[in-house]
């Protein structure tokens, strides 16, 4: 058995369709000592039409990755590529949206609509831009486009005070895709919904990316929402992505113990189904990243080697999808998935 | 001082409370059901359990947000109240706890171990909070004070409610947060939130709820603004806890994935009433109502088969403007033409528990297990 | 033989064989707390006052040489004001040597700068006095006037801010509000004219005006400032109430003070302790800038009441074009100003620790 170490974290070897690669992506806030790495050397590409799910804890680093790529948030070092009009792969303007390549999807629809106008204005907003048409016009058009999110026109001129939760997070979809951006960044955008409501708003989501051939990246901290939406995953810890892969693989066979602890932490109903077993401690503070591994505090299975050398990123080649490869970056996924690792001492 | 070392152990307070001529608040103590012989089936299960609400209403501005809840906890006993935003879960929570706005209408009772807290005065009701009954909430962070250190905000509650010198209300604390995980309880002591996690947070606010030995603990949401690691260790925290303490939990969540690994009982609300009580194992296999059964598919992780896109139709209603009939009718796959027309009441189901369903005798519903 | 066992191996061959063990990752938290140098660890309150007080000299200085440049900008000038109007270009060319006016700017200021350090301002153009002695005469004055309304208005405001605040929803909260929005609106120099007609001219209860040092007959000398200082604690007490009262409402609807009820504490610990402790740094920034507010009101109220303050003597030094004695008074005042930043400054950072954080 052979495997290939790659240099980058991409999931895809030859793209033949990209819509977003980035390379060597770092995010830092701050100087010196007490720099923080939100974001460290990462890797992302994602394909047309597909949804890159990208999970983790809070403090992951998975918010500042999406926010660097709509430039919301400083780009340190690396570069950042985006599909263009004419379909080809162009380095990302400087400005905030890429040119108006890119659109987000805010976890909360209240913070992200203007209380005071009717919501047909918000949605109209992102089509404005070098178009001369009546406002009757716009207006006809962001009605439609409510429809097509699932909201009747008798919705149009509500103000979002005056809606559910449901419903505004339907305008706020409205309104990502109004602007034709090909690329849209989901920031947890069920998260502060009903269970209930969750999964239309996926689907609504989902229908949207077939019928306007939209690609998305999709973060969340919530792995029943990325198993349901997204074809890739990615997986980040402390600004760094530990694994990645084709969904169903990654989760059905995650290899990195922390993608491991992810799932075993989610909550299950069925009766029968293992007791979630939680990982120990926190992540930690990441103005002082633990050295090599920097998982290594809370794995189950550091050894020495985890503290001295920064684990490679291995292609899993046995499993591939569609030429969509499963990388990890652990230097014992062999052996726990052998079953054969060992547990680390309690010393160390 | 000693008595406090293990947890387990309860230290008998003394006649605090006094209801009628008889103190039958004596906390931690165990009921004497020899005591009760001979009396009414009702006073007897009434006492037996810790709490008791009956036909709780709740009205805010003109709107009646909790129509008739009835729900029971025995001692020890941890029971989920499970439902949508705005389905009054909270507010029955804050009902319990005497927490809710001075300008709330509140009629029905309230009873805790025989005595009607709704009737209590104001003094007795603080009295018995952080005591006896504690309430934790969803944002760990903003529910602890900015600029007063953890240890101060802890010794707070216990001089409230003991009478015990500053250097004992300072060990117990720390004991406290040794018990809920924290790594060092004497430096955590001095500490401000602004430099705490919101996982270390909650677990600060569980040691305070329980640093009185309470009986019942309230939990909102405890988990929901965490972490899924986190949450883990905060369930798998209150699952021990629970145990160590004799602790009765009830946990108010929309997520029914930590109910269902944590409780017994899961209570069910929708628009401002119960709609189904019902214990876990038998709702997870044989739900007794059509809304449960619905947020039980809706919720019901495949991570390894995510394919089913399972929502429930409509948005939940508002309790403001009920829906005529069962409330619930708008969204429920088997609703009849006589649902709109009939409220159902709340009745015992044909497997236990109890159910608002009119059609629950002809309905077969599939669980998840 | 796969890629990692090489890899292992390697490391195995190269490692050093005497750290066996993984080094421990010290958490953040454990590292910046040293306790040899705890005083001056980042965040802790040695540190952020030390660096406010090191800062201070700096603004200090900064301030003189912008008083001294706004002064020199004003036309005229002192030959003028001496001379009259119809002063010849020869004689002004006389006068401004005599006082040093002739030489650059930066060096008119150093040396100004340098004498000022050893608390010499210069003399008065008009009467030849020694500024710092006209100073140390007046300031006295005012500074009791200032302090007895900043401390009126915490006495009455204060409490009325808190009360309100606990009531906002209710009818007490709401009249209150209404009132203090009223005394807003009010200039306390109207207020003050109001009261003089009603407890001097009226009931004749109380002097108009005229001032008796303290230090010779003290219930004499606060007899005579009750007006003014009346006058002063009626308009503050009117922005204390309504910045107080709206912080507190805010904090009494917070998750902290649901979070205290729900533990049983009572009704006094949670208004005081929680709710009013987070208000601290609202309090102490309103009242800050209040001081200032007021200090500036002296100006007039002085004028009104015939007090022999600061701001009196200010205005006379502006009326004659006395500039040396006008730098040395404004001065006086930006220094006031800056020292009561500093306090308010050092305060906040005892009662808010996240203002420690953000600046250390």
């Amino acid at each position: 058995m052979t495997t290939q170490t790659i240099p980058t974290f991409s999931i895809t070897g030859a793209d033949p369709s990209p819509a977003l690669r980035v390379r060597n992506l770092v995010v830092r806030y701050g100087r010196g000592k007490d720099a923080i790495h939100a974001v460290d050397r990462v890797d992302v590409d994602v394909s047309r039409g597909r949804t890159l799910g990208i999970i983790g804890e809070s403090g992951s680093g998975k918010s500042t990755l999406v926010k660097a790529i709509s430039g919301l948030a400083p780009v340190s070092e690396g570069t950042i590529e985006i599909i263009s009009n004419s379909g080809t792969l162009r380095p990302a303007s400087s400005s905030i949206g890429r040119g108006g390549q890119v659109q987000m999807i805010f976890q909360d629809p209240v913070l992200a609509l203007n209380a005071l106008r009717p919501v047909w204005q918000s949605v109209a907003e992102p089509m404005e831009p070098g178009r001369l048409i009546t406002p009757r016009r716009l207006r006809a058009d962001a009605v439609e486009l409510l429809g097509q999110v699932g909201l009747g026109p008798e919705i149009a001129d509500r103000r979002p005070t005056h809606m559910s939760g449901g419903q505004r997070q339907r305008v706020t979809i409205a309104r990502a895709v109004a602007s034709r951006a090909p690329l849209v960044m989901c920031d947890e955008p069920v998260a502060a919904l009903d269970i209930s409501l969750q999964a239309g708003v996926l689907k609504l989501l989902d229908d949207l990316r077939t019928k306007l051939k939209l690609t998305y990246v999709f973060i969340s901290h919530d792995m029943t929402s990325i198993a349901r939406i997204a074809h890739d995953v990615g997986v980040m810890y402390l600004g760094q992505l530990v694994e990645v892969g084709p969904v169903n693989e990654v989760l059905k066979r995650p290899r990195h113990p922390y993608t491991q602890a992810l799932i075993r932490a989610v909550p299950r109903i069925r009766a029968n189904a293992a007791r979630m077993v939680p990982l120990e401690g926190e992540i930690p503070d990441a103005r002082r990243p633990p050295s090599g591994c920097r998982f290594r505090t809370r794995c189950p299975f550091a050894q020495e080697i985890c503290a001295q050398e920064k684990p490679q990123n291995e292609v899993l080649d046995d499993r591939t999808v569609d030429g969509r490869r499963h990388v990890t970056a652990c230097h014992f996924w062999r052996e726990i998935r052998d079953g054969k690792a060992n547990y680390r001492e309690e010393s160390l | 001082m000693v008595l406090w070392l293990t947890p387990p152990e309860r230290r008998d307070v003394q006649h605090r409370f006094f209801v009628g001529e008889k103190d039958i608040r004596r906390k931690g103590g165990k009921m004497d059901s020899a005591t009760f012989n001979g009396r009414s089936s009702h006073f007897e299960s009434s006492t037996r359990s810790l709490l008791a609400i009956e036909d709780l209403n709740v009205s805010l501005g003109g709107t009646q947000l909790l129509q008739n809840v009835s729900l029971s906890l025995k001692p020890g006993e941890l029971v989920g109240l499970v439902g949508e935003s705005g389905s009054g879960k909270t507010l029955t929570g804050l009902g319990i706890m005497g927490l809710l706005p001075n300008t709330a209408t509140v009629t029905g009772t309230v009873r805790y171990d025989g005595s009607d807290l709704l009737t209590l005065d104001a003094a007795a009701l603080r009295d018995l909070r952080g005591d006896h009954i504690s309430m934790i909430f969803q944002e760990p962070r903003a529910s602890l004070h900015p600029s007063r250190t953890v240890g101060r905000q802890m010794i707070d509650v216990l001089l409230a409610h003991e009478t015990i010198t500053r250097k004992q209300a300072q060990a117990r604390a720390m004991e406290l947060l040794d018990l809920v995980g924290l790594p060092n309880p004497r430096r955590t002591m001095n500490v401000y939130t602004h430099a705490l996690s919101g996982g270390m947070c909650q677990r600060i606010l569980i040691a305070m709820a329980l640093l009185c030995n309470p009986r019942l603990l309230i939990a909102d949401e405890p988990t929901t603004a965490l972490d899924v690691t986190i949450q883990a260790q905060v369930i798998e925290l209150l699952r021990r806890l629970a145990e160590e303490f004799d602790l009765a939990v009830l946990l108010i969540t929309h997520n029914l994935g930590v109910v269902a690994s944590l409780c017994s009982r899961i209570v069910t609300m929708y628009c401002g009433q119960i709609v189904n009580d019902d214990a876990t194992d038998r709702l997870l296999t044989a739900p007794q109502h059509p809304y449960p059964a619905a947020l039980l598919k809706a919720s019901d992780v495949h991570l390894e088969s995510p394919d089913d896109w399972t929502s429930i139709a409509g948005s939940p209603a508002n309790p403001a403007r009920p829906p005529a009939g069962c409330r619930f009718h708008p969204r429920c796959p088997y609703a009849e033409l006589r649902c709109s027309e009939n409220s159902p009441i709340l009745e015992d189901a044909p497997n236990g528990g109890r159910s608002r369903c009119l059609r629950i005798d002809e309905l077969t519903l599939d669980g998840v297990a | 033989m796969t890629a990692s066992n090489l890899r292992r191996r390697k490391v195995m061959d190269d490692g050093p064989a005497t750290t066996p063990s993984i080094p421990p990752h010290v958490p953040v938290e454990a590292s910046t707390k040293q306790s040899s140098r705890e005083f001056l660890a980042r965040g802790s309150l040695g540190r952020f006052a030390l660096k406010r007080i090191l800062v201070f000299p700096l603004t200090a200085i900064g301030a003189s040489l912008l008083t001294f440049l706004l002064v020199k900008i004003i036309p005229g000038g002192p030959a003028y004001a001496r001379l009259g109007e119809e002063a010849t270009p020869e004689q002004v060319a006389r006068i401004e040597e005599q006082l040093g006016l002739d030489r650059p700017f930066i060096e008119q200021f150093l040396s100004w700068l340098g004498k000022a350090l050893t608390g010499d301002f210069g003399q008065s153009f008009q009467t030849g006095f020694p500024i710092s002695e006209m100073v140390s005469e007046t300031l006295p004055v005012t500074l009791q006037l200032t302090f007895l309304a900043i401390f009126g208005t915490c006495i009455v405001a204060i409490p009325l801010g808190v009360f309100a605040g606990k009531r906002a929803a209710r009818r007490p909260g709401r009249l209150i509000r209404s009132v203090s929005g009223v005394g807003l609106a009010i200039p306390d120099f109207f207020l003050a004219l109001v009261l003089i007609t009603f407890f001097s001219v009226w009931l004749s209860l109380l002097p108009q005006l005229g001032f008796v040092p303290f230090t010779e007959n003290p219930a004499q000398n606060l007899y005579h400032l009750l007006l003014p200082s009346l006058a002063m604690i009626m308009g503050g007490s009117a922005i204390v109430i309504r910045q107080v009262g709206a912080a507190m409402a805010d904090a009494m609807s917070s998750d902290y003070v649901r979070t205290a009820r729900a533990m049983g504490l009572s009704e006094r610990t949670i208004t005081w302790r929680y709710a009013f402790r987070s208000v601290l740094p609202v309090v102490l920034s309103v009242v800050g800038l209040l001081s200032l507010g007021q200090l500036g009101s002296t100006l007039i109220l002085e004028q009104i009441f015939v007090l022999p303050g600061l701001g009196r003597t200010l205005l006379n030094a502006i009326n004659l074009l006395d500039f040396p004695v006008i730098i040395g008074i404004v001065l006086v005042y930006v220094l006031i100003a800056l020292l009561v930043n500093l306090a308010v400054d050092l305060l906040s950072g005892v009662v808010d620790p996240t203002v420690r954080k953000g600046i250390s």
